[in-house]
C-alpha cells in the first residue's frame, strides 16, 4: 500500500505541484495589480523556468531531470 | 490498472490527435510570440513610421468629444464615424475608427488619433498593417478570413484533445522514472521522448488554459453579433416602439451620451462609443461602452444604451454570460494583464510549447523511419 502511495506521490507531485502554481499565477495577476502581478509571474514562471532547464540539460549534454543518474555520458549527436 | 490496449487506445488518440492539430499549433505558437509583445512593438513600430505612438503624458481631457469627433471629421470629411475609443496603452490620446460607410466593417476602417488635450490630429494608427498586422491575420484567422478562424478553433478542439491524452499516457510512461529526468545518454529518441513528456506535463496548464481560451477567441465574432441581434434588438424595438425620437432633428451631442452613461453608471471608464449605424450599435443609437475600475472587473465592459436623435437614456444591461466568458477569456489567452514580467514569461511558455510540438512531429518521424530503439507500450501497465 504504502509503495502504491509512494509511486504514486513520486509520478504525480511535481506535476500536481506546478499546475496548481501555474493556475494560481494564471487567476492572480488577474484579480489585482501589483504584487499580485509579481506573483502571477513567478508561479508561472515555475514552469517556464523548468522548460528552460529541460531544454538546457536536454542541449547542453548530462541527464537531466531530479533523481538522474550522475555522470551520465555525453549526449550522442543525431 | 490501465491495460495495453487500453494505453494503445489512448496512444492512437494522442498520436492523430496531435498530428492532425500540430503544424497549425505550431503557426499559433510562433506567430503568438511576437503577439505577446505587440504593445511594444506598436508603440516601436508607430514611432519608426512617424509621430504616431510617441509616448504622451496621461491628462484628463481637456476638450469634449464632441470637438474631438469634429476635428476627425475635419481630417477625413467623406468618412463617417463608426467608433471612438481610448485605450490604456495609449494615454492622452481619443481614437477614432472611420470608415467609407456607416454600417462598414471596423476592421476595414481608419483609425484616426486625436490629442485629447490640445485637439492636435495624431495621424492613423497601425491597425491591421505593418508586420505585426500580417502576424496578428497569421494567428487569428491563416489569412483566410472568419473560415480561418473557425478552422484555428476546431484544430485547438482538436490539440485539447491531446492534451488530456497526453495525460493519460503520462503516468503509463513515467511510472518508473523520477520527475523529469532525460535520457540523454539513451539515444536521441529516448532524449525527444523525456522531453516531450516533461515539458508537456510542466506546461499542462497553460497550454490547456491558452487553448481553450484560444477556442473561445474564435467565436467572438457570432457571439457578439448574436448579442446584437438578440438583446440588443428587443431593447431598441422597445425604443422604436415607444416613438419620441426624430431623425430629423439630426444627432444628438455623444459627450451628452456619454454624460449621461457615466451617472449611471459612476464606477466605470469610458471604454468605447459605437455610433449609430454602425456595425456595433442600432440605427439610432449610441452604444457607450464603461469598463470596470478594478483589475478584474476593467477587463469587463457594460453598454448604456442612448437614443441618439433624442438623446434619452434607453437602459443600461449586463452582459449576457457568453460575452463575460468572452472578455475573461481574451486576457487569459494573450497574456497582456500582468505587465512586461508575466509577458516574459508567456514568451517562454510559448517557447516551450514550440518545443514541445516540435519534439512530438520528431518522435512520430523517427518512429517511421527508424527502428525503435527503445520504448514499445508495455504488454500490462499498471496506472
Amino acid at each position: 500500500m504504502s509503495t502504491a502511495v509512494g509511486r504514486f506521490r513520486r509520478l504525480w507531485l511535481w506535476p500536481f505541484v506546478i499546475a496548481c502554481a501555474s493556475a494560481f499565477g494564471l487567476v492572480c495577476a488577474l484579480v489585482a495589480d501589483d504584487l499580485w502581478d509579481l506573483a502571477g509571474a513567478l508561479c508561472l514562471g515555475l514552469p517556464a523556468a523548468i522548460s528552460l532547464w529541460l531544454l538546457a540539460k536536454s542541449y547542453g549534454g548530462g541527464e537531466a531531470g531530479a533523481g538522474s543518474a550522475a555522470g551520465s555520458a555525453a549526449k550522442p549527436r543525431s | 490498472m490501465r491495460t495495453a490496449r487500453s494505453v494503445r487506445r489512448w496512444y492512437a488518440l494522442h498520436k492523430w490527435t496531435s498530428l492532425i492539430s500540430t503544424v497549425f499549433m505550431l503557426i499559433a505558437c510562433l506567430t503568438g510570440l511576437p503577439l505577446v509583445f505587440h504593445d511594444e512593438i506598436d508603440r516601436l513600430e508607430n514611432w519608426i513610421v512617424g509621430e504616431a505612438g510617441i509616448e504622451r503624458p496621461e491628462k484628463p481631457a481637456a476638450l469634449s468629444i464632441d470637438t474631438l469627433a469634429e476635428r476627425a471629421r475635419q481630417e477625413r470629411p467623406a468618412a463617417h464615424l463608426q467608433l471612438l475609443f481610448r485605450e490604456p496603452s495609449d494615454p492622452g490620446v481619443t481614437s477614432f475608427a472611420m470608415g467609407k460607410a456607416l454600417g462598414a466593417p471596423v476592421g476595414d476602417s481608419e483609425f484616426l488619433r486625436i490629442d485629447h488635450v490640445t485637439g492636435a490630429y495624431l495621424g492613423v494608427e497601425l491597425v491591421g498593417e505593418g508586420v505585426m498586422g500580417f502576424i496578428f491575420r497569421l494567428h487569428a484567422e491563416l489569412y483566410a478570413g472568419f473560415g480561418g478562424t473557425l478552422f484555428l478553433g476546431v484544430m485547438a478542439i482538436v490539440f485539447l484533445v491531446a492534451i488530456v491524452s497526453g495525460v493519460v499516457l503520462y503516468a503509463p510512461f513515467m511510472r518508473n522514472r523520477a520527475f523529469a529526468v532525460v535520457r540523454v545518454a539513451k539515444g536521441p529518441r529516448a532524449r525527444w521522448l523525456d522531453l516531450h513528456n516533461a515539458l508537456g506535463i510542466v506546461l499542462l496548464v497553460w497550454t490547456f488554459v491558452v487553448s481553450a481560451t484560444g477556442v473561445i477567441n474564435t467565436w467572438a465574432s457570432p457571439m457578439i453579433q448574436f448579442w446584437l441581434l438578440n438583446d440588443m434588438q428587443r431593447i431598441v424595438a422597445d425604443d422604436r416602439a415607444g416613438g419620441g425620437d426624430s431623425a430629423a432633428a439630426g444627432l444628438t451631442s455623444v459627450q451628452a451620451a456619454i454624460d449621461l452613461a457615466a451617472r449611471e453608471l459612476p464606477d466605470g471608464e469610458l471604454s468605447f462609443v459605437a455610433f449609430p449605424g454602425s456595425e456595433f450599435s442600432s440605427d439610432r443609437h449610441y452604444l457607450v461602452f464603461f469598463s470596470g475600475s478594478t483589475p478584474l472587473s476593467s477587463r469587463m465592459i457594460r453598454p448604456v444604451i442612448v437614443n441618439a436623435f433624442s438623446g434619452k437614456l434607453i437602459a443600461a444591461p449586463h452582459l449576457p454570460w457568453y460575452l463575460n466568458v468572452l472578455l475573461l477569456s481574451q486576457p487569459l489567452h494573450f497574456g497582456d494583464y500582468g505587465g512586461i514580467g508575466l509577458k516574459i514569461v508567456w514568451f517562454v511558455l510559448g517557447l516551450g510549447t514550440v518545443v514541445l510540438l516540435w519534439s512530438g512531429l520528431v518522435l512520430w518521424w523517427r518512429k517511421r523511419h527508424e527502428k525503435p530503439d527503445i520504448e514499445a507500450v508495455p504488454e500490462r501497465i499498471a496506472a
